[in-house]
């Protein structure tokens, strides 16, 4: 069978005239091309105006904190006499929560992962895959809700000594809440290997378990990887489940069933309290600001690096 | 305990029907394979014979809605009896692939990962060399075992997988058209090692080359709609077919 002639149009020749866009026409172009070009370049304008004021407005925390103080002390007290400028209590809670939200959602994320891509069935898959992505739409300040009326509850019904609002409810709910990118994420690097692989391993007299963990996962290991990191940084950055979840006590330490704070949920603190513009307790928002930022920036471009440096050729 | 002669056949299918849901890719279709015997396999697009190919080391169970009617033995065991476990199917089936897909690895690692996880715990580097040897690419990689496999040419890469599947010692290689991915004179390596292997295994490679099929093939077997249309010794096949199909086929008139 051939495919359809085309038809001649009936009117097949027309003058081809140097004026035939008219002068109006260009005007409408040229009007268009700038309006494109001012939105691309507004998301640069944006990001570097947000790293100016807070350059900005932490140096002029940093001319009254020395950074040395800062960065090292261990006693967070800026809202309160006497005052004290030392990040590292809230910037531990922060790790705090990033680490173990990390170390729960990582595993369970590439189990996932390996589920949906090499045992569920296509049916299976297609119901479950847009579940997965449904839960990485619910809005955190329900997930911190759910944290504290009912995580809490439980993890004091096992350890009675721990506080209403801990370490650990935070972390367990933050891992919930990046499961989906890591699940997510890293199905799509395994999905991305070519079927091929997958027969070459099937057909070395390899079970299932030996091609996931002997070939898949390598194969797939930049993507994966780079996941986890995002995973980390959204973590990070994740600000209304842990103040909620994890309360608001800068405290130094690793007990995950004591309440602590994240820099995050110290942002949203003083921003809710009545702290006086200009005043240095007003400035530490900009500095903590300025650390969160160089964290996540830091990961996201660890990231970038990883998926590109540790892609395998295939 | 009796020995195996190349007379006696090590692979038996008999009126196989495979499905794909409703879909019959092929009816009906009986033969036997030996040891020491290459077959070709031959026969228009679409005519079943990759999948034919396939069910031989169990490869279509990953097909959804892949169904089969008849029974495949392999040294007397019916291979889709419940029970039979195709991993240990597919440790001495072997299979080469249309495209050189080498796991992304080092050359060494492409060899020794299939024997190590199936219990192989002999001496690697010799396991290596041999391997490569026979495949003829031990003098060419000798110095850079530890490079990723991904770095060979083409035809290269085609002759590690084949390496690999050998390093299993299998008793049946099955192929997939394994030069349809490679240049003229990778090819005609490729040739040149299976008229070698066939002293020592039993080889049956799916071809959509006719002059390679008659080149390194001692039988060969036409497909045509999911049937088997001919099996004969592929001198005769080519000199006389028998069947008008065939014939046809040969002559060029479809294909």
């Amino acid at each position: 069978m051939t495919g359809e002639r085309r038809k001649p149009h009936p009117k097949t020749s027309w003058k081809l005239k140097n004026s035939s866009k008219s002068s109006w026409w260009s005007m409408i172009e040229s009007v268009l091309f700038n309006a494109v070009r001012i939105s691309g370049c507004s998301t640069i304008l944006i990001t570097a105006l947000i790293i100016f004021i807070l350059a900005v407005e932490s140096y002029g925390f940093f001319s009254e904190v020395h950074l040395f103080s800062f960065l090292f002390g261990t006693q967070w007290t800026p809202l309160f006499e006497p005052k004290s400028f030392g990040v590292l209590p809230i910037f531990f809670g922060t790790m705090m929560i990033a680490v173990a939200s990390a170390v729960i959602a990582i595993p369970i994320g590439v189990c996932v992962a390996v589920y949906f891509n090499e045992y569920a069935s296509q049916s299976f898959r297609s119901i479950a895959k847009p579940i997965l992505e449904i839960l990485a739409g619910i809005p955190s300040v329900v997930y911190g809700y759910i944290a504290i009326a009912y995580i809490s509850p439980g993890i004091r019904h096992f350890f009675p000594e721990a506080s209403p609002f801990n370490a650990l409810s935070g972390s367990i709910v933050v891992a919930v809440m990046v499961l989906p990118m890591i699940a997510s994420l890293s199905e799509d690097a395994l999905a991305a290997l070519p079927r091929s692989l997958r027969e070459a391993g099937y057909a070395s007299g390899a079970t299932r378990l030996e091609v996931v963990s002997g070939i898949l996962l390598p194969a797939a290991a930049s993507g994966i990887m780079a996941s986890f990191i995002l995973a980390i940084s959204r973590a990070i950055g994740e600000t209304m489940a842990v103040t909620l979840a994890a309360g608001a006590t800068p405290k130094m330490g690793v007990d995950y069933l004591d309440s602590i704070q994240t820099m995050t949920a110290y942002i949203v603190q003083v921003s809710l309290g009545d702290v006086a513009q200009g005043t240095v307790q007003y400035k530490t928002l900009f500095a903590v600001a300025l650390v969160l930022f160089s964290l996540t920036l830091s990961l996201n471009l660890v990231a970038g690096y990883i998926e590109k440096k540790w892609r395998v050729e295939i | 305990m009796t020995v195996n002669t190349s007379q006696e056949s090590i692979m038996t299918c008999s009126s196989l029907g495979l499905y794909y849901g409703q879909v019959q890719a092929v009816k009906d279709v009986s033969f036997k394979l030996s040891s020491g015997v290459v077959s070709a396999l031959i026969g228009p697009s679409g005519c079943g014979k990759s999948t034919l190919l396939r069910s031989f080391n169990r490869m279509n169970d990953f097909v959804e809605g892949f169904r089969l009617e008849g029974t495949i033995q392999f040294k007397g065991q019916d291979i889709y009896a419940s029970g039979y476990d195709p991993v240990f199917l597919r440790a001495q089936v072997g299979m080469v692939f249309q495209k050189p897909n080498p796991f992304p690895n080092s050359i060494f690692k492409n060899i020794t990962w299939g024997p190590k996880i199936n219990g192989f715990r002999g001496d690697q580097q010799a396991l290596v060399q041999s391997s490569l040897e026979k495949v003829g690419l031990w003098s060419e990689v000798k110095d850079r075992l530890h490079k990723p496999a991904y770095q060979l040419s083409g035809g290269q890469q085609q002759r590690l997988c084949i390496a690999r599947t050998i390093a299993m010692q299998p008793e049946v290689i099955l192929m997939d058209e394994p030069c349809s991915a490679l240049d003229p004179q990778s090819t005609a390596r490729v040739e040149e090692l299976i008229l070698e292997l066939k002293k020592e295994y039993c080889i049956l490679m799916v071809t959509h080359n006719m002059q390679q099929a008659k080149r390194v093939s001692d039988q060969t077997l036409f497909m045509y709609e999911g049937t088997l249309v001919e099996h004969r010794p592929t001198r005769e096949l080519f000199d006389s077919p028998k069947a008008d199909l065939t014939k046809k086929y040969l002559s060029g008139v479809f294909g």
